[in-house]
């Protein structure tokens, strides 16, 4: 998972203890950031394919956004909202925070809220199939990855290039994804009576154990892989408060997962059970049902890679953190893994990014992080299928 | 010191504040403290202030400095003879120039201008 493309000079200017930040709000490819009276805050994390709003209030004594009362299709421009840092001599520096289409615009005394929605709402206001028509992809194997392509551009509507131009899809990740099912034979077939697409899409990514989100105004998609080196360090020095949290009701020791539906009968021809009994016996037996009639894997080696990985990333309560910071990890995305050094709760060890909660108004970034998703994506590489070796 | 606040060349009165004058600008920041006890400070802009007493304002530049007050007219302020100008609102709460001398005839007035940039 590759952090931001920004230059050593903003990672520089990330970590200064004097900074003096740039926000940028455009309308269109109109500047309004000397408008704005409070930007933002907004969240986002890993598993949740729902579209995310935020609001940011404007100025308007001076009648200057009137326009939307009489042109309200201006409401469907793009709007973005980017930070960043001004070099002395090429200019600003600035990376996406949030973009998406106007949703709501609200005046009210000398000011204007407008609401922005972002890329997930065109996929939440599409349907696949109906309950006459349904949109069936049966009697073959069918990668995932195919799947969700034909779901976010034949339904979607998203850009359908097939390469990095594509302005929807983040084409690099996509494909990287996309080679896991390839190169693990992993087949899946649906049926959509009438789903939304992005209900689709979260369906199919918890068929396979992945993530789905936004960012940079792609979308992204991963299953995490061995963890990559962690290049960042969240210590005293930009750490402002750590929260940790360790939740038992996370465990599940033991999955089932009904797989190779067959519509005409409404039955699972297959289904498959695996068991952590080492977590069975510390926590007692933690049962979890997969059971999807819109998304099913086909064969047993598919079903039961699933119920693995369930038990085996969820097979101990692990580590949730909440890490409030500065703008020293501004240019992190959601996935990356980071080192965390808390000298009072003697941590000194990988998280993964699940989340981040940006609060642009103040400068403050608090990000998710979790050990599941670090110490158990390694471990799901252990192909416990066919032997001991770790694939990279 | 004469300073003059305008709208523009033909519009415009002349100030002489008062020896309580001060230039009080601000700075929007915010300081984040993190736990080994370093400070992170984001300057995110900042912006000039004025504050001063006006006595013996006649009724006229009176009613002209309070008519911008209630417009939140855009404004200009300079030292007489300097070059450097800067737009400017009045940012007072309530109406600045409201008080009346003795021996109350309403004709010469006094009160506090509260200038910012804009």
């Amino acid at each position: 998972m590759p952090a931001r493309d920004v230059t050593s000079w903003f990672q520089d200017q990330a970590l200064s203890k004097t900074l003096e930040p740039v926000r940028k709000f455009t309308i269109g490819s109109s500047d309004y950031s000397g408008f704005v009276m409070k930007w933002p805050k907004f969240r986002r994390t890993s598993n949740d394919i729902r579209p995310k709003n935020l609001t940011i209030q404007l100025a308007n004594h001076n009648q200057d956004l009137n326009f939307f009362i009489t042109d309200k299709t201006l409401l469907t421009t793009s709007y973005t909202i980017e930070m960043g840092f001004t070099h002395p001599t090429s200019g600003d520096e600035l990376i996406t925070m949030f973009s998406g289409k106007g949703q709501t615009v609200k005046y009210r005394d000398n000011k204007i809220d407008i609401t922005i929605v972002d890329k997930f709402k065109q996929l939440s206001d599409r349907v696949i199939g109906s309950s006459d028509v349904p949109v069936e992809y049966l009697n073959s194997n069918y990668l995932p990855s195919d799947i969700a392509w034909w779901l976010v551009t034949s339904y979607g509507g998203y850009d359908t290039t097939t390469s990095t131009a594509n302005i929807d899809i983040d084409w690099d990740a996509f494909a990287e994804w996309a080679s896991i099912f390839s190169e693990g034979s992993v087949f899946v077939e649906a049926r959509f009576d009438g789903q939304r697409v992005n209900e689709a899409l979260r369906k199919l990514g918890r068929q396979t154990s992945s993530n789905i989100l936004i960012q940079d105004d792609k979308l992204t998609f991963f299953r995490w892989t061995v963890a990559d080196s962690n290049t960042t360090a969240f210590d005293s020095s930009n750490i402002k408060d750590v929260e940790l949290e360790v939740v038992v009701d996370d465990v599940v020791n033991k999955q089932f997962v009904f797989a190779d539906y067959a519509p005409s009968s409404d039955f699972f021809q297959i289904s498959v059970v695996d068991q952590d009994s080492s977590s069975v016996n510390s926590f007692g037996i933690k049962e979890h049902v997969e059971e999807d009639k819109n998304v099913w894997h086909v064969n047993t080696v598919s079903a039961l890679d699933l119920a693995q990985r369930r038990t085996q990333v969820n097979g101990e309560p692990f580590n949730r953190l909440k890490i409030e910071s500065g703008l020293s990890g501004i240019q992190r995305f959601i996935g990356e893994t980071v080192t965390v050094v808390d000298s009072h709760l003697a941590l000194n060890e990988g998280y993964r990014i699940t989340g981040m909660e940006v609060d642009m108004n103040v400068g403050q970034i608090n990000f998710m992080a979790d050990r599941s998703q670090y110490f158990g994506a390694f471990t799901l590489d252990v192909s416990t299928l066919d032997g001991p070796d770790v694939l990279t | 010191m004469t300073y003059r606040l305008f709208v523009d060349s033909n519009n415009g009165i002349d100030v002489e504040p008062e020896y309580d004058y001060k230039e009080p600008d601000e700075k929007i920041e915010n300081r984040h403290r993190v736990r080994s006890g370093e400070e992170y400070v984001y300057k995110w802009g900042e912006f000039n202030r004025w504050e001063f007493s006006v006595e013996y304002i006649n009724s006229s530049d009176r009613a002209i400095i309070n008519s911008w007050w209630s417009s939140n007219t855009d404004l200009l302020w300079m030292e007489e003879g300097s070059s450097v100008v800067s737009s400017v609102h009045i940012t007072n709460k309530t109406k600045p120039v409201d008080k009346p001398h003795k021996p109350y005839s309403l004709t010469l007035w006094k009160g506090v201008l509260k200038l910012g940039s804009y």
